[in-house]
Formats: structure tokens, C-alpha cells, sequence
């Protein structure tokens, strides 16, 4: 009778203890930065041809298109692997894209202004691929945060903090921290 | 350990913000706002069996009163997380969400076939067909032009129209899968007495055995000419043998395929694990 019962505490245990969901729910995390990157990279490389686009049109704009080609280069040369993600590395990261998020903003804001090059079809693919893009960046953002938030609930609350501290010993992962503009949360309901 | 796991829940709650009401996926038309007559959900639903079982995508439709106060983008994209449309190997499903109350719409397109319907191609398919066709209420042509512009895509090579059965054939009065069968069952029994001709035995239990399925024919035959019975019969009987070739043919892509259901001519209809990262386009109209 004692030792089932041992045996059914130890197998409880086992299961709980995060022994092999810390490094899952790490290797989670991992993948879903990937995919961050991966769709950022994405948006850099529509925007030469888009730049080009709009260039044949707007001709007053040289400055708009310059600060779009300078946080192009900002962005695309902050590159942060996955075993490097800590809340300094993340904030970098998060800034460089932003202010590219800016500059296109302010582009795609003027370009508003040129019925020519709204009527352009190249223009108009480029604007439906760069609205493609920024939606799979919002998804793969949103799925980043999930596997994050897993992973600190496991190395973070007990028991597999216990294991975490003994064997692990992974840090937290860092979060995206939402501007407003980004919030489009929906009121919760309960 | 309570406290603990009421920690965790609340917690997850968290993470997950209101619970979305996402109905259970059994069907490629979820006409749950009432776009469609029961025809024209039926004419869609065919179309989308026969372009998945030729190797096309998983086509699904969804039509939704309301977003539930979400953005069109992200109901669907919650919505294609929770159904995984396509195989998990090929990422090949298609997602058509359309909300009545916000006139939005979406084309959600599977991880593995943005190459093939690209965003700006869902883009056009909005602009060009949907739009114009549901502005002047016709949500079964507009939606039924998009399916066969994404089946010519994948070069797909479908039956004429519409290969599913409307009415019974006049001219037979033998349903025709029991015109193929009897003659066949007849041929057995000959062939059976001619091999076991010299096994007085095993010759019993065969021709015991062939008469009642020949008499089974004959009875079930009989039981069809019966007016309505045999309309009826017919019709699920097609059906059935339709949609068991359909899942014959379409093997793992996806689930079951045994369950008959003759008045929605559907058989099951589910998500085989395919992964959606936000490829496609939104409108409104």
C-alpha cells in the first residue's frame, strides 16, 4: 500500500516536474522567434521594390523615402538569435522594427497623395503584400508571446521552477511589450 | 495543488483574453449567418469534396453573424488554428470567412499553397469576384467562381458542372448500382457450381449462401420501386457510394468519410493538422 502510493507521488512527480516540458516548451520559444525573424525579413525585402515604386512617382518625397531606406538598414542589421533573447537584445530588436513600422507608415501616408501611383498595379500588388506581411507579423508576434508566456509559467512556477533551478537553469524569456497602437485586444467577456 | 491549478487557469485565461465562440467544423460550407439556400450550401459543399479528393486544397467557407467585437484577420486566423484545414504534410487548406454584421471578409490561405494563391491573388479574388457578387447578393456565385478559379490554379481537372446527383435518373427503374450488381451476383453463383461441383458440401453453403444475396437483391430491388422509398433510396444510396469513393480516393487527406449523412450530402468533413501563418486577404463589402 506505501509503496503505490510512493509510486503514484514520484509518477506525479515526474510528470509535473518539467524535466522534459522546459526544454519543449524552450524549444517552442525558439521556433516561434524564428518565425518573428523570419516574417520581419519578409517586409525588408518587399521594400526596395516598393521604394523603387513610389520614387518613379513622388517626386517631393526624397526625404520620406530616405528615412525609409535608413530604418530599412537599421532593422535588417540587428539580427538576434534565439539563445540570445534576453529583455536588452528584445528591446533593441523591438525599437530597429518599430521605427521601420514608422517610416512605412509615413511613406504609404503620402503616397496617399499621388493618385498616379495609387492607381500604379505594381504599386497596388506591393500594397497588398506589405498589408499581407504586416498580418503575419502580427500572428507570428502573437504566437511568439504564447510559447513565451508557457515557458515562464514553467520555469517560474512551482514545482518545475524547482526543477528549472536544479537542472535547467534557463532564464525567463523576454516578452514583446505591446504599443497601444498594436493593442486591438477585444474587451474580455467572462 | 487547487490553489495551483486555479493559478494556472486564470492565468491561462489571461493569455488567451474572451473565449471565441467558434462553431464545430463538420461540413465545407458553415453557413451559420444564412447566406444560402439549402441547394446552393449543397452545390458548394460537392465542389469543395470534389476539389480536395482530385488533391486541391481543403476549401472551407464560413459565414458568421458577427466577429465578436474581433478584427476580421484575427477571427480567422483563430478560427484556421482551430480547425487546421489541409494536411499537416502539404498545409493545404483555404479558409472563406464572411461576417454579416461588420460586411468584412477574408481569405485565410494555408502555409503550404501561398505560393500557388498569393496575396494578391486572394486580393483580386475579393476585389473582382466577391465583392461585386455579394454586393448584388449572390454569395453562392461569387463564392462558387472563387472555388473553380482555385481548382483551374492547381490544374484540377473536374467533372463537367456540378458531378453530384440533383434527381434520380428517369429512364432506370432498377437503381444502378443494383443493375451492376445482380448480373454479377448471378455470374458468381454459375461460376461457383461449376468449381465446387465436386464438393457436395462446401457447393450447399455456396448456393445457400449466393441465393439469399441474390434474394436480398432481388427483395431490395422490389423495396426501391416503391414510389418515394425509391427516390429516397436511390439518392442516399448515390450519395453514399459517392462520398465512399471520395473517401476512398482522398485517403489520409481527411478523416473518416463513413458517416453518411444523406440529407446534407455530406460525409465528415475535418481539418487534418494543416498550419496557416496568416497568408491571404481581407475586403469588405
Amino acid at each position: 500500500m506505501k509503496s503505490t502510493f510512493a509510486v503514484l507521488l514520484i509518477s506525479l512527480f515526474l510528470v509535473s516536474c518539467g524535466l522534459q516540458s522546459i526544454p519543449t516548451a524552450n524549444n517552442a520559444v525558439e521556433g516561434s522567434w524564428a518565425e518573428v525573424q523570419n516574417q520581419y525579413k519578409r517586409r525588408s525585402d518587399l521594400i526596395p521594390n516598393l521604394v523603387n515604386v513610389v520614387k518613379g512617382y513622388a517626386t517631393h518625397e526624397k526625404e520620406t523615402l530616405e528615412g525609409v531606406i535608413a530604418a530599412r538598414s537599421k532593422a535588417t542589421s540587428i539580427n538576434v538569435d534565439a539563445k540570445d533573447l534576453n529583455p536588452e537584445t528584445m528591446k533593441k530588436f523591438q525599437a530597429a522594427q518599430g521605427e521601420l513600422s514608422q517610416a512605412l507608415g509615413r511613406l504609404m501616408m503620402v503616397s496617399e497623395r499621388y493618385p498616379d501611383l495609387k492607381a500604379n498595379q505594381n504599386f497596388q500588388g506591393l500594397q497588398v503584400q506589405l498589408e499581407g506581411t504586416e498580418n503575419r507579423i502580427a500572428i507570428a508576434r502573437r504566437r511568439y508571446i504564447e510559447t513565451v508566456q508557457e515557458f515562464n509559467n514553467l520555469v517560474t512556477v512551482f514545482p518545475s521552477s524547482l526543477t528549472n533551478s536544479m537542472i535547467h537553469h534557463f532564464e525567463k524569456k523576454p516578452q514583446f511589450t505591446a504599443t497601444e497602437a498594436e493593442q486591438k485586444t477585444p474587451e474580455v467577456k467572462f | 495543488m487547487r490553489y495551483l491549478f486555479s493559478l494556472i487557469l486564470i492565468l491561462s485565461l489571461n493569455v488567451w483574453g474572451a473565449e471565441i465562440q467558434i462553431p464545430v467544423l463538420n461540413s465545407p460550407v458553415m453557413d451559420e449567418a444564412g447566406f444560402l439556400t439549402s441547394e446552393q450550401k449543397q452545390d458548394l459543399s460537392q465542389l469543395a469534396y470534389e476539389i480536395n479528393t482530385h488533391q486541391g486544397p481543403q476549401i472551407t467557407i464560413l459565414t458568421v453573424p458577427d466577429l465578436q467585437e474581433y478584427a476580421i484577420e484575427d477571427f480567422s486566423i483563430r478560427v484556421a488554428e482551430k480547425w487546421q484545414l489541409g494536411t499537416k504534410a502539404k498545409d493545404n487548406g483555404l479558409l472563406i470567412v464572411i461576417a454579416k454584421a461588420e460586411h468584412k471578409m477574408r481569405i485565410e490561405v494555408g502555409n503550404g499553397i501561398e505560393g500557388e494563391i498569393t496575396d494578391y491573388e486572394s486580393n483580386q479574388y475579393i476585389n473582382n469576384i466577391l465583392t461585386p457578387a455579394f454586393k448584388a447578393g449572390d454569395f453562392h456565385g461569387g463564392l462558387k467562381a472563387v472555388m473553380l478559379d482555385v481548382a483551374q490554379k492547381f490544374n484540377l481537372k473536374l467533372s463537367e458542372g456540378n458531378r453530384y446527383v440533383r434527381r434520380a435518373p428517369q429512364s432506370s427503374s432498377i437503381p444502378g448500382p443494383l443493375k451492376v450488381a445482380f448480373p454479377f451476383l448471378i455470374g458468381i453463383l454459375i461460376l461457383g457450381q461449376i468449381i465446387l461441383g465436386k464438393k457436395p458440401v462446401a457447393r450447399g453453403i455456396f448456393t445457400g449462401a449466393g441465393m439469399a444475396g441474390v434474394g436480398f437483391f432481388v427483395g431490395a430491388a422490389g423495396l426501391a420501386m416503391i414510389g418515394f422509398m425509391f427516390l429516397m433510396g436511390l439518392l442516399i444510396g448515390l450519395i453514399g457510394l459517392q462520398n465512399l469513393l471520395f473517401a476512398l480516393a482522398a485517403g489520409s487527406s481527411h478523416r473518416g468519410g463513413g458517416g453518411f449523412s444523406g440529407g446534407s450530402g455530406g460525409g465528415s468533413w475535418g481539418g487534418g493538422g494543416g498550419g496557416f501563418s496568416g497568408g491571404g486577404s481581407s475586403g469588405s463589402w
